[in-house]
């Protein structure tokens, strides 16, 4: 029986498409790539490794850390910080190359998830900086 | 064979359902959401030697590059007793709200991100990394990554490079490592897709 692994599903399938689909949530084993600690990116510590830094090829983790930081700023406005995330997001994208569905799909998807959860989120950060 | 195999789909597919369903349930659980929605900060071992990613200054600790530059544990041990000093720095130099910094009192003028890139105070300032670490007995250098939104909408990221010395068990800016800072910095996505960003000059050279 033939065996099937990725490189031979990529062969046959065409890695271009494949490479499409690219999502990694830029941790191993616990830490993260890029070498900064747990939650330095999309995802809080607990959630870093299933939520993706990378989507469709695209680095996302700038636009979430900066998002990350926004909240964490006393004062700052959580809509202004949640429209921010979009807007970069759809910006940098272009900036590494995405095609305007690909920004697009991937901008909503974050910006439905911050303001589905991101509630408790900003509440937290903003007790925490205006101490 | 066929009617076994749909069998067997419908199995698979119904799993594959009831999993989503369990997941989502658990997601949206109170507890659950919290515990990985909210980040209140963790104890991150590197090399042996405990860092407290906790509040304040989450985000900056979090910023601390320490698993890539092959620290040894003693080098580790002194990062982790300057960590809440100079995380509390880099807050104070991204100037984007009033905060009490609790900073130990430096003689040193710092230079100014804001006023070397022109930048407005509407302008958000956020930290990329802090690394290139190099460390000896009494000081600690190191290189600060900021970004923001450039007028254009994409980021910008901009390196400074600072020295820390102890001083009465408590670690402060002493000085600027190089007369000028390493500046505006050009990225390029590695074969991964990761965005890796070096000076313009050394960019240039290359």
């Amino acid at each position: 029986m033939q065996e099937c692994n990725i490189e031979l599903t990529r062969q046959v399938q065409g890695g271009g498409f494949w490479d499409f689909l690219k999502f990694d949530s830029g941790t191993t084993n616990g830490a993260r790539e890029d070498g900064n600690a747990l939650g330095a990116g999309c995802g809080t510590a607990k959630s870093d490794a299933f939520v993706p830094d990378m989507l469709f090829g695209i680095d996302v983790s700038q636009a979430c850390f900066q998002h990350d930081q926004s909240y964490s700023t006393c004062g700052f406005s959580r809509l202004t910080a949640d429209t921010n995330l979009s807007n970069n997001i759809l910006n940098d994208c272009n900036a590494q190359g995405g095609n305007a569905l690909t920004c697009n799909v991937i901008a909503s998807l974050y910006s439905v998830s911050v303001s589905l959860f991101g509630a408790s989120a900003f509440k937290q950060a903003q007790a925490e900086s205006c101490h | 064979m066929h009617r076994e195999q749909q069998v067997h789909r419908w199995h698979t597919y119904r799993k594959l359902f009831e999993s989503l369903v369990f997941g989502l349930g658990l997601l949206f659980s109170s507890g659950c959401s919290t515990e990985y929605f909210v980040d209140k900060g963790h104890v991150d071992g590197v090399g042996g030697i405990s860092f407290e990613i906790k509040p304040p200054y989450l985000n900056e600790k979090k910023a601390f590059n320490l698993r890539g530059e092959n620290l040894s544990p003693w080098q580790l041990q002194q990062i982790s007793d300057a960590m809440p000093f100079i995380a509390a720095f880099t807050n104070e130099q991204l100037d984007n709200a009033i905060s009490a910094a609790l900073l130990p009192a430096s003689e040193t003028k710092v230079r100014n991100i804001r006023h070397i890139q022109n930048l407005n105070s509407d302008t958000f300032l956020a930290v990329k990394t802090i690394q290139n670490w190099q460390i000896t007995a009494q000081q600690i250098q190191f290189n600060i990554d900021y970004f923001y939104t450039g007028q254009d909408g994409h980021f910008v990221y901009f390196r400074d490079n600072y020295v820390f010395k102890t001083n009465k068990q408590q670690w402060v800016f002493e000085k600027h490592a190089k007369t000028e800072p390493e500046g505006v910095l050009v990225c390029e996505k590695t074969p991964q897709g990761w965005r890796v960003c070096v000076p313009i000059n050394r960019a240039k050279e290359n």
